[in-house]
Protein backbone atom coordinates (compact mmCIF):
# COMPACT_ATOMS: atom_id res chain seq x y z
CA UNK A 1 0.00 0.00 0.00
CA UNK A 2 1.06 3.25 -0.62
CA UNK A 3 -0.67 6.34 1.61
CA UNK A 4 -0.52 9.62 -0.30
CA UNK A 5 -1.17 13.25 2.01
CA UNK A 6 -2.17 16.34 0.84
CA UNK A 7 -0.86 19.08 2.22
CA UNK A 8 -2.95 21.83 4.58
CA UNK A 9 -5.72 19.15 3.99
CA UNK A 10 -7.05 16.17 6.67
CA UNK A 11 -7.37 13.58 4.38
CA UNK A 12 -5.49 10.41 3.85
CA UNK A 13 -5.72 8.05 0.76
CA UNK A 14 -4.63 4.93 0.44
CA UNK A 15 -3.46 3.06 -2.70
CA UNK A 16 -2.37 -0.43 -4.27
CA UNK A 17 1.36 -0.64 -4.75
CA UNK A 18 2.36 -1.55 -8.66
CA UNK A 19 5.24 -2.39 -10.01
CA UNK A 20 7.32 0.25 -11.89
CA UNK A 21 4.97 2.64 -10.55
CA UNK A 22 6.39 6.82 -10.64
CA UNK A 23 5.48 9.48 -8.75
CA UNK A 24 4.22 11.02 -11.64
CA UNK A 25 1.42 8.59 -11.82
CA UNK A 26 0.80 8.79 -8.28
CA UNK A 27 -0.10 12.83 -9.06
CA UNK A 28 -2.15 12.42 -12.37
CA UNK A 29 -4.24 9.89 -10.16
CA UNK A 30 -5.28 12.59 -8.37
CA UNK A 31 -5.33 15.28 -11.19
CA UNK A 32 -1.95 16.66 -10.45
CA UNK A 33 1.23 17.00 -12.97
CA UNK A 34 4.88 17.75 -12.80
CA UNK A 35 4.20 21.19 -13.31
CA UNK A 36 1.15 21.61 -10.30
CA UNK A 37 2.81 19.95 -7.33
CA UNK A 38 6.13 19.23 -5.64
CA UNK A 39 6.11 15.60 -3.72
CA UNK A 40 8.05 14.45 -0.62
CA UNK A 41 8.56 10.80 -0.56
CA UNK A 42 8.55 9.98 3.29
CA UNK A 43 9.67 13.13 3.56
CA UNK A 44 12.66 14.11 1.23
CA UNK A 45 11.71 15.63 -1.70
CA UNK A 46 11.74 13.58 -4.86
CA UNK A 47 11.69 13.96 -8.64
CA UNK A 48 8.48 13.12 -10.40
CA UNK A 49 10.52 10.44 -12.50
CA UNK A 50 11.51 8.38 -8.78
CA UNK A 51 9.87 4.87 -8.75
CA UNK A 52 7.66 4.54 -5.90
CA UNK A 53 8.45 1.32 -3.22
CA UNK A 54 5.82 -0.65 -1.32
CA UNK A 55 4.39 1.04 1.95
CA UNK A 56 5.72 5.14 0.69
CA UNK A 57 4.28 7.79 2.31
CA UNK A 58 3.72 10.45 -0.67
CA UNK A 59 3.04 14.23 0.77
CA UNK A 60 1.51 16.35 -2.26
CA UNK A 61 2.30 19.71 -1.84
CA UNK A 62 0.05 21.71 -4.62
CA UNK A 63 2.35 24.81 -6.10
CA UNK A 64 -0.45 27.66 -6.55
CA UNK A 65 -0.50 28.49 -2.89
CA UNK A 66 0.11 31.87 -0.46
CA UNK A 67 0.39 35.28 -2.14
CA UNK B 1 17.58 10.07 -11.18
CA UNK B 2 21.47 11.54 -9.97
CA UNK B 3 22.46 14.99 -10.02
CA UNK B 4 25.88 15.46 -12.24
CA UNK B 5 28.09 16.11 -9.21
CA UNK B 6 26.88 12.30 -8.27
CA UNK B 7 24.20 12.91 -5.32
CA UNK B 8 20.65 11.64 -5.87
CA UNK B 9 18.14 14.26 -7.41
CA UNK B 10 15.57 16.80 -5.89
CA UNK B 11 14.59 18.37 -9.08
CA UNK B 12 14.24 17.45 -12.83
CA UNK B 13 13.91 20.82 -14.86
CA UNK B 14 12.25 19.06 -17.91
CA UNK B 15 12.99 22.95 -19.67
CA UNK B 16 16.67 22.35 -19.35
CA UNK B 17 16.92 19.13 -18.69
CA UNK B 18 19.15 19.24 -15.78
CA UNK B 19 18.80 17.24 -12.72
CA UNK B 20 20.05 18.57 -9.60
CA UNK B 21 20.99 17.25 -5.88
CA UNK B 22 19.21 19.90 -2.64
CA UNK B 23 22.78 21.08 -2.93
CA UNK B 24 23.56 21.99 -6.58
CA UNK B 25 19.62 23.51 -7.06
CA UNK B 26 20.01 26.02 -3.97
CA UNK B 27 23.53 27.03 -5.62
CA UNK B 28 21.58 27.25 -9.01
CA UNK B 29 18.19 29.56 -7.65
CA UNK B 30 21.28 32.11 -5.94
CA UNK B 31 23.26 32.31 -9.37
CA UNK B 32 20.24 32.88 -11.33
CA UNK B 33 18.43 35.65 -9.16
CA UNK B 34 21.92 37.13 -9.02
CA UNK B 35 22.38 36.95 -13.22
CA UNK B 36 19.02 38.67 -13.66
CA UNK B 37 19.67 41.49 -10.75
CA UNK B 38 22.99 41.98 -12.56
CA UNK B 39 22.08 41.61 -16.39
CA UNK B 40 19.18 44.34 -15.80
CA UNK B 41 21.52 46.35 -12.93
CA UNK B 42 18.00 46.02 -10.91
CA UNK B 43 19.93 46.78 -7.13
CA UNK B 44 22.86 49.13 -7.35
CA UNK B 45 25.69 49.86 -4.23
CA UNK B 46 24.32 51.25 -1.53
CA UNK B 47 20.36 50.98 -3.06
CA UNK B 48 17.87 50.76 0.06
CA UNK B 49 15.32 48.10 -1.11
CA UNK B 50 11.64 47.39 0.48
CA UNK B 51 10.92 43.95 0.04
CA UNK B 52 6.60 43.70 -0.60
CA UNK B 53 6.63 40.39 1.90
CA UNK B 54 3.06 38.53 2.13
CA UNK B 55 3.71 35.27 4.17
CA UNK B 56 3.16 33.30 0.72
CA UNK B 57 6.29 31.48 -0.27
CA UNK B 58 7.10 33.79 -3.37
CA UNK B 59 8.17 36.56 -1.68
CA UNK B 60 9.34 35.37 1.61
CA UNK B 61 12.63 33.05 -0.63
CA UNK B 62 12.85 36.32 -2.14
CA UNK B 63 13.70 38.02 1.25
CA UNK B 64 15.68 34.65 2.06
CA UNK B 65 17.81 35.21 -1.49
CA UNK B 66 17.91 39.16 -1.07
CA UNK B 67 19.29 38.64 2.64
CA UNK B 68 22.19 36.57 1.29
CA UNK B 69 22.75 38.75 -1.67
CA UNK B 70 23.03 41.75 0.69
CA UNK B 71 25.98 40.06 2.65
CA UNK B 72 27.79 40.21 -0.12
CA UNK B 73 27.07 43.37 -2.13
CA UNK B 74 26.61 46.17 -0.27
CA UNK B 75 22.55 47.33 0.17
CA UNK B 76 19.50 47.61 2.56
CA UNK B 77 16.43 45.37 3.34
CA UNK B 78 13.04 46.33 4.70
CA UNK B 79 10.39 43.90 4.65
CA UNK B 80 7.29 45.62 3.82
CA UNK B 81 4.08 43.83 4.46
CA UNK B 82 0.24 45.29 3.36
CA UNK B 83 -2.40 44.26 6.33
CA UNK B 84 -5.89 43.92 4.02
CA UNK B 85 -7.58 42.89 6.71
CA UNK B 86 -8.82 39.24 6.06
CA UNK B 87 -9.18 37.38 9.21
CA UNK B 88 -7.90 34.35 9.89
CA UNK B 89 -5.68 34.77 6.84
CA UNK B 90 -3.41 37.35 6.62
CA UNK B 91 -3.27 38.27 10.17
CA UNK B 92 -1.40 34.47 10.57
CA UNK B 93 0.85 35.45 7.44
CA UNK B 94 1.73 38.22 9.22
CA UNK B 95 3.07 36.43 11.78
CA UNK B 96 4.85 34.07 9.91
CA UNK B 97 6.61 37.53 8.50
CA UNK B 98 7.53 38.54 11.23
CA UNK B 99 9.00 35.13 12.72
CA UNK B 100 10.95 34.86 9.13
CA UNK B 101 12.33 38.55 9.55
CA UNK B 102 13.23 38.36 13.15
CA UNK B 103 15.39 35.21 12.08
CA UNK B 104 16.96 37.30 9.14
CA UNK B 105 17.43 40.44 11.18
CA UNK B 106 15.34 42.64 8.64
CA UNK B 107 13.02 45.47 9.88
CA UNK B 108 9.93 44.66 9.29
CA UNK B 109 7.30 47.06 8.86
CA UNK B 110 3.27 46.45 8.40
CA UNK B 111 0.39 48.46 7.03
CA UNK B 112 -3.36 48.09 7.44
CA UNK B 113 -5.66 49.19 5.13
CA UNK B 114 -7.93 50.08 7.31
CA UNK B 115 -5.72 52.55 9.28
CA UNK B 116 -4.10 53.99 6.45
CA UNK B 117 -7.65 53.90 4.19
CA UNK B 118 -10.19 53.40 6.44
CA UNK B 119 -11.15 50.11 6.00
CA UNK B 120 -10.25 46.65 6.37
CA UNK B 121 -10.82 44.35 3.11
CA UNK B 122 -13.44 42.03 5.08
CA UNK B 123 -15.32 44.96 4.81
CA UNK B 124 -15.08 46.02 1.49
CA UNK B 125 -16.01 42.61 0.03
CA UNK B 126 -19.56 43.76 1.73
CA UNK B 127 -20.06 46.23 0.16
CA UNK B 128 -22.41 47.17 -2.07
CA UNK B 129 -19.79 48.18 -5.07
CA UNK B 130 -19.07 47.58 -8.95
CA UNK B 131 -15.90 45.65 -9.18
CA UNK B 132 -14.57 42.36 -7.90
CA UNK B 133 -12.99 42.56 -3.93
CA UNK B 134 -9.95 41.72 -5.98
CA UNK B 135 -9.24 44.94 -7.87
CA UNK B 136 -10.30 46.88 -4.92
CA UNK B 137 -7.64 45.34 -3.19
CA UNK B 138 -4.38 45.02 -5.86
CA UNK B 139 -5.15 48.80 -6.37
CA UNK B 140 -5.33 49.79 -2.72
CA UNK B 141 -1.87 47.35 -1.88
CA UNK B 142 0.06 49.10 -4.70
CA UNK B 143 -0.88 52.33 -3.36
CA UNK B 144 0.32 51.90 0.00
CA UNK B 145 3.41 49.83 -0.92
CA UNK B 146 4.42 52.66 -3.44
CA UNK B 147 3.81 55.32 -0.92
CA UNK B 148 6.17 53.92 2.03
CA UNK B 149 8.51 52.38 0.36
CA UNK B 150 8.93 56.41 -0.29
CA UNK B 151 8.37 57.37 2.48
CA UNK B 152 10.62 54.37 4.21
CA UNK B 153 13.69 56.74 2.10
CA UNK B 154 13.86 53.13 -0.01
CA UNK B 155 14.69 53.40 -3.93
CA UNK B 156 13.31 50.32 -4.98
CA UNK B 157 10.45 47.99 -4.47
CA UNK B 158 11.01 44.27 -4.81
CA UNK B 159 7.83 42.04 -5.81
CA UNK B 160 8.16 38.30 -5.42
CA UNK B 161 6.89 37.47 -9.40
CA UNK B 162 7.87 34.49 -10.17
CA UNK B 163 7.93 32.71 -13.88
CA UNK B 164 4.06 31.34 -14.14
CA UNK B 165 2.87 34.94 -12.63
CA UNK B 166 4.99 36.63 -15.22
CA UNK B 167 3.89 34.83 -18.28
CA UNK B 168 0.19 34.73 -17.51
CA UNK B 169 -0.13 38.49 -16.88
CA UNK B 170 1.57 39.01 -20.14
CA UNK B 171 -0.95 35.89 -21.68
CA UNK B 172 -3.86 37.73 -20.08
CA UNK B 173 -3.18 41.04 -21.22
CA UNK B 174 -2.38 40.52 -24.72
CA UNK B 175 -5.77 38.31 -25.04
CA UNK B 176 -7.65 40.89 -23.56
CA UNK B 177 -5.67 43.66 -26.21
CA UNK B 178 -4.95 45.92 -22.72
CA UNK B 179 -1.77 47.04 -24.38
CA UNK B 180 -0.81 49.67 -21.68
CA UNK B 181 -0.80 47.00 -19.39
CA UNK B 182 0.73 44.59 -21.69
CA UNK B 183 3.84 47.17 -21.84
CA UNK B 184 4.32 47.09 -18.30
CA UNK B 185 5.72 43.72 -17.73
CA UNK B 186 9.15 43.93 -18.29
CA UNK B 187 12.72 42.76 -17.20
CA UNK B 188 13.45 46.22 -16.18
CA UNK B 189 11.96 49.52 -14.85
CA UNK B 190 11.55 52.43 -16.67
CA UNK B 191 11.76 55.48 -14.67
CA UNK B 192 8.26 57.59 -14.99
CA UNK B 193 8.34 59.93 -12.35
CA UNK B 194 10.06 61.18 -8.68
CA UNK B 195 7.34 59.79 -6.47
CA UNK B 196 6.65 56.34 -8.66
CA UNK B 197 9.56 53.94 -6.77
CA UNK B 198 10.80 51.54 -9.57
CA UNK B 199 9.48 48.06 -9.01
CA UNK B 200 12.12 44.93 -9.80
CA UNK B 201 11.20 41.08 -9.85
CA UNK B 202 14.55 39.56 -9.10
CA UNK B 203 12.20 36.38 -9.57
CA UNK B 204 10.90 36.75 -12.81
CA UNK B 205 13.30 33.86 -14.45
CA UNK B 206 12.20 31.22 -11.40
CA UNK B 207 8.82 28.77 -12.00
CA UNK B 208 7.07 28.57 -9.23
CA UNK B 209 7.49 25.37 -8.80
CA UNK B 210 11.03 25.76 -8.23
CA UNK B 211 10.01 28.60 -4.91
CA UNK B 212 8.02 25.88 -3.66
CA UNK B 213 11.56 23.64 -3.81
CA UNK B 214 13.61 26.38 -2.24
CA UNK B 215 10.99 26.93 0.32
CA UNK B 216 10.79 23.10 1.85
CA UNK B 217 14.84 22.54 1.13
CA UNK B 218 15.41 25.62 3.07
CA UNK B 219 13.16 25.06 5.68
CA UNK B 220 11.62 28.68 5.29
CA UNK B 221 8.62 28.87 7.12
CA UNK B 222 5.98 29.88 4.87
CA UNK B 223 1.79 30.44 4.84
CA UNK B 224 0.55 28.05 2.60
CA UNK B 225 -2.81 29.00 2.45
CA UNK B 226 -4.74 30.27 -0.41
CA UNK B 227 -6.61 33.75 0.26
CA UNK B 228 -10.34 33.36 0.91
CA UNK B 229 -11.40 35.54 -1.68
CA UNK B 230 -8.62 34.73 -4.45
CA UNK B 231 -10.54 33.47 -7.61
CA UNK B 232 -9.54 35.29 -10.51
CA UNK B 233 -11.50 33.14 -13.05
CA UNK B 234 -9.70 34.24 -15.91
CA UNK B 235 -6.03 33.34 -14.95
CA UNK B 236 -6.94 30.87 -13.47
CA UNK B 237 -7.81 29.12 -16.86
CA UNK B 238 -4.57 30.78 -18.36
CA UNK B 239 -2.59 28.91 -15.79
CA UNK B 240 -4.04 25.72 -16.60
CA UNK B 241 -3.54 26.14 -20.35
CA UNK B 242 0.57 27.31 -19.99
CA UNK B 243 0.59 24.27 -17.94
CA UNK B 244 -0.57 21.72 -19.95
CA UNK B 245 1.42 23.84 -23.12
CA UNK B 246 4.56 23.19 -20.63
CA UNK B 247 4.08 19.35 -20.30
CA UNK B 248 3.65 19.16 -23.63
CA UNK B 249 6.73 21.41 -24.79
CA UNK B 250 8.83 22.10 -21.52
CA UNK B 251 10.40 25.26 -22.95
CA UNK B 252 6.77 26.89 -23.44
CA UNK B 253 6.69 29.07 -20.78
CA UNK B 254 10.52 30.16 -21.09
CA UNK B 255 9.96 30.76 -24.72
CA UNK B 256 7.09 33.19 -24.36
CA UNK B 257 9.04 35.24 -21.53
CA UNK B 258 12.00 35.25 -24.01
CA UNK B 259 9.80 36.47 -27.10
CA UNK B 260 7.86 39.24 -24.76
CA UNK B 261 11.07 40.78 -23.20
CA UNK B 262 12.21 41.28 -27.05
CA UNK B 263 9.02 43.33 -28.15
CA UNK B 264 9.48 44.90 -24.42
CA UNK B 265 12.38 46.40 -25.46
CA UNK B 266 11.34 47.85 -28.52
CA UNK B 267 7.22 48.60 -27.14
CA UNK B 268 8.36 49.69 -23.48
CA UNK B 269 9.20 53.39 -23.95
CA UNK B 270 5.90 54.11 -26.11
CA UNK B 271 3.34 52.22 -24.57
CA UNK B 272 4.79 53.95 -20.94
CA UNK B 273 2.40 56.88 -20.04
CA UNK B 274 3.19 60.16 -18.86
CA UNK B 275 2.47 60.24 -15.56
CA UNK B 276 0.55 63.35 -13.17
CA UNK B 277 -0.26 64.13 -9.39
CA UNK B 278 -3.25 62.88 -7.71
CA UNK B 279 -5.33 65.99 -7.22
CA UNK B 280 -6.68 64.72 -3.83
CA UNK B 281 -3.95 62.82 -2.26
CA UNK B 282 -1.00 64.14 -4.21
CA UNK B 283 0.00 60.38 -5.71
CA UNK B 284 1.41 59.46 -8.94
CA UNK B 285 -1.22 58.70 -11.60
CA UNK B 286 -2.20 58.81 -14.95
CA UNK B 287 -5.16 60.58 -14.47
CA UNK B 288 -6.34 63.52 -12.18
CA UNK B 289 -7.24 61.57 -9.51
CA UNK B 290 -5.75 58.49 -8.97
CA UNK B 291 -7.41 54.96 -8.55
CA UNK B 292 -7.31 54.55 -4.98
CA UNK B 293 -9.40 57.87 -4.29
CA UNK B 294 -11.50 57.29 -6.96
CA UNK B 295 -12.30 53.74 -5.11
CA UNK B 296 -12.48 55.25 -1.64
CA UNK B 297 -15.20 57.62 -2.77
CA UNK B 298 -17.42 54.95 -4.44
CA UNK B 299 -17.31 52.96 -1.28
ZN1 LIG C 1 24.62 18.10 -7.19
ZN1 LIG D 1 -5.19 59.98 -4.89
Amino acid sequence: MITVKFLREDKEESIKYKENFKIDDVLKIFGYSSETAVVQRNGKINTEEETVKDNDEILIIPVVSGG
Amino acid sequence: MYCKCGKKAIIFRRYSGEKLCERCFNKSMIDRVKKVIRKYSLIEKNDRVCVAVSGGKDSLVLLHILKKLSEKYPFDLIALTIDEGIEGYRDKAIETVKRNCELLGIESRVYSFKKELGYPLDEIVKKDRELSSCSYCGVFRRYLLNKKTRELGCNKLAVGHNLDDEVQTILMNFLRGDLSRFGRTGPYYIYLNERFVPRIKPLREIPEKENVVYALSNNIEVEFSTCPYSGEAYRNNIREFLNKMELEQPTTKYSLLRSYDKIYSLLAKSLAKKLKYCEKCGEPTIGNVCKTCEFLEEL
